[in-house]
């Protein structure tokens, strides 16, 4: 019962030269963040997961529309989406590659004079044709050009097939997702209301849409952005490793702490809870200041409370790609581990080894 | 009366026997409530005499019988009991957990002391008291001297009330005048029943000691009475 009473003295004593390790681990964690986040804004509108929703817009205007992209923030709730990490391919039409459509999954041609334009309508319809994404919005006079080049399923009021509903809300019509098989969906975003309505059933759709193929393909295209994550997946190796020799010069200091307590006539038993206690602290308040650095950033940085940021991290660990990083985090990891149990080991069996403290 | 007894101890260092052999059957006896001084030049052995009575170090041969029982019959578990029970260390680096204030080491030496944390910490503020540091209970070791940072070590070797204390080169790391306070310290100790074991090559030590032994170079041992 003393060796235990011990343990807890240990842990609430012996710790206070700890805050400055853990602030290093808290800091090492938040850069881990906020190397995410770079990486994000440097990867322009390609996330990670699949799941979540890509947004681009291809317009004849030099800039894109404020009220569009303000109805996707409102919409899908994803309050990231600014103007800088939506691409105006409108002036490129011609060198736009399938690649670079088929990562998006939503593609939104706003409402545009332009479109009665013939080398505008020329340069639409090609641009439509190479198209892979899975919803393809459009204005209604963009519709008929698109028609031309896809197998459109809906077309506009006038003209509704039979498994759309009619069910107008607000003057929309509410698409029956079970029995529309959406392959290409062209829907009038004419007026607000409509776009919006039409825009949170998309959502709902297409929050459930899988592209992994798709991805895997992109994945081995070489792009600056692989550079860029290249360099990301390096910065979080270090982090890593740091904080990894941190912790093992943590529990080296802690040698000489293990001996002389060994001595004083306390059982390997008590030592060992003696340090996994404050291992324990150490990982609990490392979380603690993580996790309110994480916040407080992404308050600075006027994120906000967007929690795909945290997401990221699980699905950081499920990417096939990052198998060499996992395997060198692992390592670290393994390393710390392998130096606190080779400290223990050598210090508690002193009877074997003599006193060195 | 003997409190330790060394019948015929030989111990090497090394994983082969007969590696490096530091004693060969080594006879000793130390009476209870003196102070005996195993004196001698560095590498002759002395530490690995006090490691082997307190149970660190285990001889290739022989027996160590402490307090009428031999301590390597025991379990390691029986022998952690018994070092907290009856042992207490005194080293030349002090040892003191640097995390703790003074205070604290005293208190984690208190093993075998029944009672709250509150309670212990106030008999260790009295020991303290007693050494004369008590102003410096909540200090950290860092910021103590040599001679402190010793009588908080004396102090926690006291913690448990052991019968024997052990020191290792107490004064080799201290000044004249400080090395001479803690000779004073370990005399007092003794007048009060403790069993004093010192390992040095300070004169100075054979002036308060009851028992020198000297260690030759040939490990053999010779007793000489002051």
């Amino acid at each position: 019962m003393n060796g235990l009473r011990m343990v807890g003295l240990y842990f609430k004593k012996g710790n206070y030269k700890l805050i400055s390790l853990i602030v290093i681990l808290g800091l090492a964690c938040s850069f881990y963040m906020i190397a995410t986040l770079v990486k994000e804004s440097y990867s322009g509108n390609k996330r990670i997961d699949n799941n979540r929703l890509v947004v681009s817009s291809i317009s004849n205007y030099s800039y894109i529309e404020p009220d569009i992209i303000e109805q996707v923030k409102h919409i899908s709730g994803i309050t990231k989406v600014t103007p800088s990490r939506v691409i105006n391919i409108f002036l490129s039409f011609d060198n736009v590659s399938k690649e670079a459509l088929g990562s998006y999954e939503f593609i939104i041609i706003p409402e545009s004079d332009a479109v009665s334009d013939l080398i505008f309508q020329k340069s639409l319809k090609e641009c439509i044709a190479k198209i892979d994404a899975e919803k393809l919005i459009c204005s209604y006079q963009a519709n008929k050009i698109a028609i031309e080049s896809k197998e459109i399923i809906y077309q506009d009021h006038e003209d509704l097939p039979n498994h759309i509903s009619e069910d107008l809300v607000d003057g929309f019509w509410k698409i029956d997702t079970e029995v529309l098989p959406v392959k290409e969906l062209i829907i009038d975003i004419d007026s607000v209301t409509n776009s919006e309505l039409m825009l949170k059933e998309l959502f709902k759709y297409g929050l459930k849409s899988q592209n992994s193929e798709r991805d895997k393909l992109q994945s081995f295209i070489a792009t600056e952005h692989d550079i860029i994550e290249a360099l990301f997946y390096v910065l979080i190796c270090v982090v890593f490793i740091i904080t990894g020799q941190l912790l093992k010069l943590l529990f080296r200091s802690r040698k000489q702490n293990v001996g002389i307590i060994r001595i004083l006539g306390y059982s390997k038993r008590t030592v060992t809870l003696m340090m996994l206690a404050e291992y324990l602290l150490i990982y609990i308040l490392s979380m603690i200041v993580m996790i309110c650095s994480i916040f407080l950033e992404l308050l600075i940085l006027n994120y906000g409370f967007d929690m795909d940021i945290i997401l990221d991290i699980k699905t950081f660990f499920k990417g096939y790609k990052n198998i060499l990083v996992v395997t060198l985090i692992c390592g670290s990891l393994i390393n710390v581990l392998l130096s606190i149990y080779l400290t223990l080991r050598s210090n508690l069996n002193i009877i074997k080894t003599e006193v060195k403290v | 009366m003997d409190i330790i007894k060394f019948d015929k101890i030989s111990f090497s260092y090394g994983r082969r026997k007969g590696d490096l052999p530091i004693i060969k059957n080594f006879e000793l006896s130390i009476a209870e409530k003196e102070i005996t001084l195993i004196y001698g030049k560095s590498g002759l052995g002395k530490t690995t005499i006090l490691n082997i009575i307190a149970g660190l170090l285990k001889p290739q041969q022989g027996q160590v019988i402490v307090d009428e029982q031999n301590i390597y019959d025991l379990s390691a578990r029986e022998l952690d009991k018994y070092r907290s029970k009856k042992i207490g260390f005194i080293f030349q680096m002090f040892y003191l957990i640097p995390q703790f204030t003074a205070v604290d080491n005293v208190v984690i030496g208190m093993k075998n002391i029944r009672g709250s944390y509150q309670e212990k910490r106030k008999i260790a503020m009295e020991l303290l008291d007693r050494l004369e540091i008590g102003d410096k209970g909540e200090t950290y070791p860092e910021l103590l001297s040599g001679g402190q940072q010793q009588r908080v070590a004396i102090a926690r070797a006291l913690a448990n009330d052991s019968k024997i204390i052990l020191a290792d080169e107490p004064t080799g790391n201290l000044d004249k005048d400080t090395a001479s306070e803690v000779s004073g310290i370990l005399e007092q100790l003794r007048n009060e029943g403790k069993t004093i074991v010192i390992v040095s090559h300070d004169e100075h030590m054979k002036e308060i000691s009851d028992r020198i032994v000297m260690l030759d170079k040939e490990y053999m041992s010779r007793t000489g009475v002051m």
